[in-house]
């Protein structure tokens, strides 16, 4: 999961999203890889559900599919939030060159999906966009 | 040295327009067609992808006609307001939250309709949008 490691700490580092969490942390309101933990109730979660990969009409970019799912308490809060997120995303639409070794390109075409409230009456808001990247 | 001659009446030009008309009318007809087969076609992949406990989601499916003037559009969407036997919300009130969030308990269902219709592929819906064209004209 290193690219998703690197997007987490980009977006980290942007101010648009929590830090990954980690064992150590007691502080577990942050941000999971690849599924949304019962607990705690206000986190956000990253994950890879699908993937394009390289090829030479492609000149040899891959796309991974990021899924953004961020819940609270809070409904302003969630909004905020995500709609930081996209905001942060579609202004930046051009080559990212400078992540880690390789480059991205962000792809954002749809906004946060309001994705109604969880059993424990948590928000949730989810934002779908592929992203482009020559770490293959 | 060789020589065309064209001749241009009102008629001719009438004629010529038809023609054109009648050839527009049946890209634009094969067009349809085939844009709504492939909509059929991703719709009956979504359908068995769908998760199905009372089988109210699944039933809420539908490919709405979304034609306009310039556009030939199909859309297919999940939820609307029969209520689920079990619950009593209607489907649309979790339409979206169950195609979005993961869940244990259906685990191919997750994000059922997009990843359908991105696997369903661009590629070949313009493959058979292109065959229907060139069979019409």
């Amino acid at each position: 999961m290193a690219f998703l490691n690197d997007l987490v700490a980009f977006f980290a580092t942007n101010d648009v999203m929590p830090a990954e969490v980690t064992s150590s942390d007691i502080e577990r309101e942050k941000t999971y890889l690849q599924y949304l933990p019962a607990e705690p109730n206000n986190v956000w979660c990253a994950k890879i559900y699908d993937t394009d990969v390289p090829m030479l009409v492609g000149k040899q970019a891959g796309v991974y599919r990021i899924q953004v799912i961020a819940r609270n308490k809070s409904h302003s809060k969630v909004f905020n939030d995500i709609y930081k997120l996209w905001q942060f995303l579609i202004n930046r639409p051009e080559l990212i060159e400078d992540f880690n070794g390789y480059y991205v390109i962000f792809d954002a075409q749809n906004g946060p999906i309001p994705s109604g409230q969880d059993d424990k009456g948590n928000y949730l808001y989810t934002l779908n966009f592929p992203v482009k990247t020559k770490m293959f | 040295m060789s020589m065309v001659t064209m001749s241009l009446t009102p008629g001719s030009v009438l004629s010529f327009r038809q023609a054109l008309f009648v050839a527009t009318q049946r890209v634009v007809n094969a067009a349809n067609n085939s844009i709504t087969t492939a909509a059929e076609t991703a719709f009956a992949q979504a359908q068995d992808r769908v998760p199905r406990v009372t089988g109210a989601l699944a039933s809420s499916g539908k490919i709405s006609n979304q034609n306009t003037a310039s556009l030939l559009r199909r859309t297919i969407g999940y939820g609307d307001s029969t209520p689920n036997p079990r619950t009593g919300k209607a489907t649309s009130s979790y339409a979206t939250q169950v195609h979005e969030i993961y869940r244990a308990s259906h685990p191919n269902s997750y994000k059922w309709l997009e990843l359908t219709v991105r696997q369903y592929g661009t590629e070949s819906y313009l493959h058979d949008l292109a065959l229907s064209i060139k069979a019409a004209l």
